[in-house]
């Protein structure tokens, strides 16, 4: 594909995913029905759960570039690598404040210590603390290599995590939950969680490709550096 | 030479000089008492303090040792010579990587040999807790922390701020690892019967994370 | 309401924070590319001389 036929291919998606955001805001406030028990609130629902799904592909294509990097030494994995971490740790913010938000005035708490606000609050911190290794780490052949080790530690924990700290909060008396907000869902408001999953979905896809685009114009640039380094040694 | 060779002449070479400057054996231990000491005025001196919080006291005390034991074990390699020589030579990763956890799990086996009688003294531990569990509890507790911590000292090794780095990438893999170390030992501690899911646990944790890190030593050892 | 507009606030400017970080970032990759690409020109017209 040319550079402008990119440029052009990229300006559509920039702007589908643009109105997919206002169609799903639309449903979320307005062509959603409001809730019966919670009200209004509820709604927050519709940011809250499509943004944890976003972060957890972001994470799993993460995972899956950091594989890829350690078989095949690949520059393009390690650019995946990197926009899915960084991507993935913006939306799971994003879940991670919505969450008390919603919290705080229907449980009475901002947080408790059930086993998926545990599980996820480890989660942004360990790809929190991913971002930092590649941030203190010395650009060159060994902080992609770095990172995608840790990654896979990430992918072999995250499953242990849960199992762990689920059987943790059946053990000690759970928090008071109230039925989890996907129980039941009437179909307007069905509509309205889809178009929120794919306006967040196709943003996160977009975000990701930038940051992807941007990792590999930087690998160039550093590439160009040292050539022009050599050249201007000789 | 065969790596288990390797492996031991690497741990044998630390333990050697921790032994002979024993001034870091004892600066950890005494810094993981305090660390016992200052924690404990967070639970207000309460008799019953071992039933509720004791278990996971020990630990954050061990972790914490543990965490200067570690950063120790790789912060003197850069200086030496004899390190960068042997990552140059044909010897595995795997070897190296080995002994150094050897011996860093040797040195935090001898701090919880201290720790866990004065644990048991501090916090006015009962009689009828089950001290044999909480010895295996202890071991596979110091396996997981030597074994993950020093794959992450190896890789905060080659970062700026090594120190802090290094809890930063250990203490969140460890979760669970450290969920099952304090739930073990509670559960040791009062008499209940939940000890022996948290065990399988570590015990599965180790195994899994130790062959995670054999499988990617070369990652993070490397001569630069 | 006031909650669901304060938790999507917070949604949107996390997210546009992180679409502006990455123009930032772009932008200076592009100065950084001009800058190099004005030294290899400066180079180049030196070996010609």
């Amino acid at each position: 594909m040319s550079g402008a036929a990119k440029s052009r291919w990229f300006a559509g998606a920039a702007a589908a995913t643009l109105a997919l955001l206002l169609i799903a805001l639309y449903w979320a406030l307005i062509g959603a029905p409001t809730e019966a028990t919670m009200g209004t609130i509820q709604r927050i629902f519709y940011y809250h759960v499509p943004a944890a799904f976003s972060a957890w592909v972001a994470f799993g294509l993460n995972a899956a570039a950091s594989a890829w990097y350690l078989a095949r030494r690949s520059p393009k994995a390690d650019a995946l690598a990197v926009a899915g971490a960084e991507v993935g740790l913006a939306f799971l913010s994003v879940n991670l404040i919505s969450g008390p938000i919603w919290a705080h005035p229907v449980w009475g708490v901002w947080w408790v210590w059930d086993a998926r606000l545990t599980l996820t609050l480890a989660m942004w911190v360990m790809y929190a603390s991913y971002l930092i290794l590649r941030q203190l780490t010395p650009p060159g052949s060994l902080q992609p290599r770095l990172a995608a080790a840790l990654s896979m530690f990430f992918a072999a924990d995250i499953p242990i995590d849960y199992m762990a700290i689920r059987w943790w909060r059946t053990q000690h008396p759970a928090p008071v939950l109230f039925g989890g907000p996907d129980s039941g869902l009437a179909p307007r408001m069905l509509v309205a969680l889809l178009w929120s999953l794919a306006a967040f979905l196709a943003l996160a896809g977009l975000l990701m490709w930038m940051r992807y685009r941007q990792a590999l114009a930087q690998d160039e640039l550093t590439r160009r550096r040292q050539q022009q380094l050599l050249a201007q040694e000789a | 030479m065969p790596s288990w060779r390797i492996a031991a002449a690497v741990a044998a070479r630390d333990l050697r000089i921790e032994a002979r400057t024993r001034e870091a054996l004892l600066a950890m231990g005494f810094y993981a008492v305090l660390v016992m000491v200052i924690f404990s005025f967070a639970f207000a001196g309460d008799a019953s303090l071992t039933g509720l919080a004791g278990g996971g006291l020990l630990w954050v005390a061990l972790l914490f040792a543990a965490l200067v034991a570690l950063d120790r074990s790789f912060s003197r390699e850069a200086a030496e010579s004899s390190w960068t020589g042997l990552l140059i030579s044909p010897a595995p990763r795997v070897a190296v990587l080995a002994g150094k956890f050897a011996s860093s799990f040797v040195l935090l086996l001898g701090l919880e040999a201290l720790l866990v009688p004065l644990f048991a003294v501090l916090f006015n531990a009962p009689r009828s807790a089950n001290w044999g569990g909480i010895a295996v509890t202890v071991l596979l507790g110091s396996w997981a922390l030597a074994a993950n911590g020093t794959y992450f000292a190896a890789m905060s090794a080659h970062a700026r701020q090594r120190g802090l780095l290094l809890p930063l990438l250990l203490l969140p893999v460890s979760i669970p690892a450290v969920l099952a170390m304090v739930e073990a030992t509670q559960a040791y501690l009062a008499g209940g019967g939940m000890a022996n899911y948290w065990l399988r646990i570590l015990a599965g944790y180790n195994v899994i994370f130790t062959a995670l890190g054999a499988m990617l030593a070369d990652a993070v050892l490397e001569a630069e | 309401m006031g909650s669901v507009i304060a938790a999507y606030s917070a949604a949107w400017i996390i997210l546009m924070a992180y679409l502006l970080s990455l123009g930032a970032r772009q932008r200076k990759l592009q100065q950084a590319l001009e800058r190099l690409e004005q030294a290899a020109e400066s180079l180049r017209a030196a070996h010609v001389r």
